[in-house]
């Protein structure tokens, strides 16, 4: 089946939630309810008895925003949430991959710290590096049991698996081996010789330095982990069965209308669901199956639009009409090609987040902004706003609000606020992404020295970070450039005073 | 002297289009710039500007957008900059510190903003609209723009990277102009092609501060 994922261009990192460029939360709490939890994201799994593995990358990009709002970094803005819902009390791991964050709880628990911890902070790194043997193996173990309960490993592979777990205690109770991470530095072929290919699967993404996120894979492919979604209710969906193939968007449009309608009157979709993800699945005249995936970039209120459901549609036209080029691309070799004619869909809501608990948070009262929400789930293109950080350093200057990756605001320095913005005065409207070398620099006129531009030396202790700019505006070819020349002599093109 | 004339001379009647176009929405800060625009920017209108890119032309651009965003006892108002440059990237702190509220300002870069942007012309959201070097926004593209700036009462800049062709008009635009920078004198030259009373103006770079 053909997968079209929504917005794919600039923000399929931000938005296309199957990639494990995420963030994942494992808290362990007593009486936490799965509802608190839909609260935070709608993709969430359950472990054991008081143990969730939540997914965030469903809802990172309204947490980051709201964050940002509240000039707080995106940990220390979850981490309200979840003392939130569990009462203060429970021991939580944030990390970029959920075997990791689970036992790096599951060690908390066996040490008793009641804390939440983000893994990738000094104090994260070094709880998991000492993560004691005795959790890792019942974690291993654990992982064996859940995929059997859950049928994927039959169970001649589960005693197998054992058996390797087993042969592994012996061998490093005889190598005195006192942690994992001490183990893992052995060479990765020695492993898989001597403990199978999923040993040796496991203990690779248990190193603390290994990050899953650069592999980029789907969720459903992890390398060992099985992700298994917990259902909190039923899926909201709506199928219809065409009379007649329909190809021209507006008879289209009139059905999906009726179809959503229906949807919101759904007993498994509530009046407070904002949706984040939509599943349009369409089946051609040929029997082609697609699926069409349209991802709000802001929670999306059905029952508001009603009766016309003009975001909704105009996201789903958008995603068609995309489709269909590339439809017509792929069947270019045939010599007569048939404008695709749809004879049934489906619709679904794959992710949506509750009102409730949030309320104060996501769905705020300021008008403009909710307007502007609004238009931002009906166009294609991304808008972009800024703020600025006074740094000297120009790149540093400033920060696309909504696409700052990790969620933690770059540090701050200690500037005088009416210099810097003096300086900004004479500094370009537009940058270079990446500055362009300048070669030609004796066919420029009227050079004028503009500043000199230093990192904060006084900070930094690598050396390779420390940068000094000597910066000139000059007139090239009637253009009004923005140039430097740097420690190495090269002189460079940063921006262009439009 | 006409009958509406006289009407209005003793009478004082306002016709529809003068009461329509009675105050400016959007004034800058500098004086004979609002002068040449006869008072500043009204409601509607659709404006096209021959900018060469590369010469300090577009600060004159950023005093209008200054002044959306500092209307007096007013709130301000919110303003959209769309352009097709792939390889530059904004610089906020330079825009800040011209006078832009970045809390009101939203920027886009796209190929084709009537399609990619469309739901945003089709209510009065954005007040000030930028369209910064499409060279194919014509035709019923523009017909399109101006119709819905008319309906939702917001402005549209549409500037070109070139120098306006007087003879090649543009029906849809109420306003036309050109900037050019004269270096040797430091100063804005603005010629009105279609829409002013006065026929160009200079302004002295420092003037505006830059």
């Amino acid at each position: 089946m053909n997968k079209v994922i929504a917005f794919p261009n600039q923000e399929a990192d931000t938005l296309n939630h199957r990639k494990t460029n995420g963030l994942f939360l494992a808290i362990e709490a007593e009486k936490l309810n799965p509802y608190d939890l839909e609260t935070i994201s709608p993709s969430f799994m359950h472990w054991d008895n008081n143990m969730w593995i939540l997914d965030l990358s469903f809802s990172t990009h309204y947490w980051l925003n709201e964050a940002k709002k509240k000039k707080l970094s995106l940990f220390q803005f979850l981490t309200s949430l979840c003392k939130q819902i569990s009462n203060q009390d429970c021991f939580a791991t944030f990390a970029d991959d959920p075997w990791k964050a689970l036992i790096l709880t599951k060690s908390l628990k066996n040490k008793g710290i009641k804390a939440i911890i983000n893994l990738s902070s000094e104090q994260g790194q070094n709880l998991f590096k000492h993560i004691s043997w005795d959790v890792w193996f019942a974690a291993c173990n654990a992982l064996i049991e859940m995929k059997l309960s859950k049928h994927s490993l039959k169970k001649s592979q589960a005693h197998q698996y054992q058996r390797n777990l087993n042969l592994l205690k012996t061998y490093i109770e005889r190598l005195v081996i006192s942690t994992p991470q001490d183990f893992f530095a052995i060479d990765t072929n020695q492993i898989q010789r001597r403990f199978g290919p999923w040993i040796l699967k496991v203990c690779e993404g248990s190193k603390l330095e290994t990050s899953i996120n650069n592999m980029k894979f789907s969720l459903e492919d992890h390398p060992f982990f099985p992700w298994y979604r917990y259902q909190i209710r039923e899926l909201p969906q709506v199928n219809r069965y065409l009379e007649h193939p329909l190809n021209k968007w507006e008879f289209i449009e009139e059905n999906l209308r009726s179809d959503l309608d229906k949807l919101r009157f759904l007993e498994s979709f509530k009046e407070d669901d904002r949706i984040i993800t939509m599943e349009w699945q369409v089946v051609l005249h040929d029997l082609e199956e697609v699926s069409i995936m349209i991802q709000f970039r802001h929670p999306y209120n059905l029952h508001k639009e009603a009766p016309h459901y003009r975001t909704a549609l105009l996201q789903i036209l958008h995603h068609f009409e995309g489709w269909k080029i590339s439809y017509y691309k792929t069947n270019s070799h045939q010599n007569f090609i048939t404008e695709p004619s749809i004879i049934s869909w489906n619709i679904s809501i794959d992710a949506q987040i509750q009102q409730t608990k949030t309320d104060y948070i996501l769905f705020e009262s300021n008008r403009d902004i909710e307007t502007l929400k609004r238009i931002e789930n009906r166009i294609l293109s991304q808008l972009k706003s800024y703020d600025i950080y006074d740094s000297w350093v120009p790149e540093h200057s400033y920060i696309e609000i909504d696409n700052h990756s990790d969620g933690q605001q770059p540090k701050k320095q200690e500037l005088s606020t009416v210099a810097c913005h003096e300086a900004y005065r004479n500094r370009p409207l537009y940058l270079y992404q990446d500055p362009q070398k300048f070669e030609d620099f004796d066919h420029c006129y009227d050079w004028l020295f503009c500043e000199r531009t230093m990192s904060p030396w006084w900070e930094e202790n690598d050396s390779q970070n420390k940068l000094s700019r000597d910066y000139y505006k000059v007139i090239y070819q009637d253009q009004h450039l923005w140039s430097y020349r740097n420690d190495h002599g090269e002189w460079l093109i940063h921006g262009i005073f439009t | 002297m006409d009958a509406l004339s006289q009407l209005k001379q003793t009478q004082s009647i306002k016709t529809a289009n003068e009461i329509w176009r009675q105050s400016p929405a959007i004034t800058c800060l500098y004086k004979p710039l609002n002068d040449f625009f006869d008072g500043g920017l009204q409601s509607g209108d659709l404006i096209e500007w021959g900018i060469p890119w590369g010469q300090e032309c577009r600060e004159l651009v950023l005093h209008f957008i200054s002044g959306a965003h500092h209307r007096p006892h007013q709130n301000p108002f919110w303003c959209l900059w769309v352009d097709n440059r792939n390889t530059l990237e904004v610089y906020p702190p330079g825009w800040k510190a011209r006078g832009v509220d970045l809390s009101y300002i939203r920027f886009a870069t796209c190929i084709d903003p009537i399609n990619e942007l469309k739901a945003i012309f089709l209510e009065d959201f954005f007040k000030l609209i930028i369209l910064d070097g499409f060279e194919h926004i014509k035709g019923e593209k523009c017909q399109f723009l101006a119709q819905m700036a008319r309906q939702h009462r917001f402005i549209v800049f549409l500037l070109k990277d070139r120098i306006l062709d007087s003879d090649k008009g543009n029906v849809w635009a109420r306003r036309r102009l050109n900037v050019t920078f004269d270096h040797n004198r430091q100063q804005y030259k603005l010629i009105g092609i279609k829409g002013f009373s006065q026929k160009s103006i200079q302004i002295p770079m420092k003037d505006l501060g830059v």
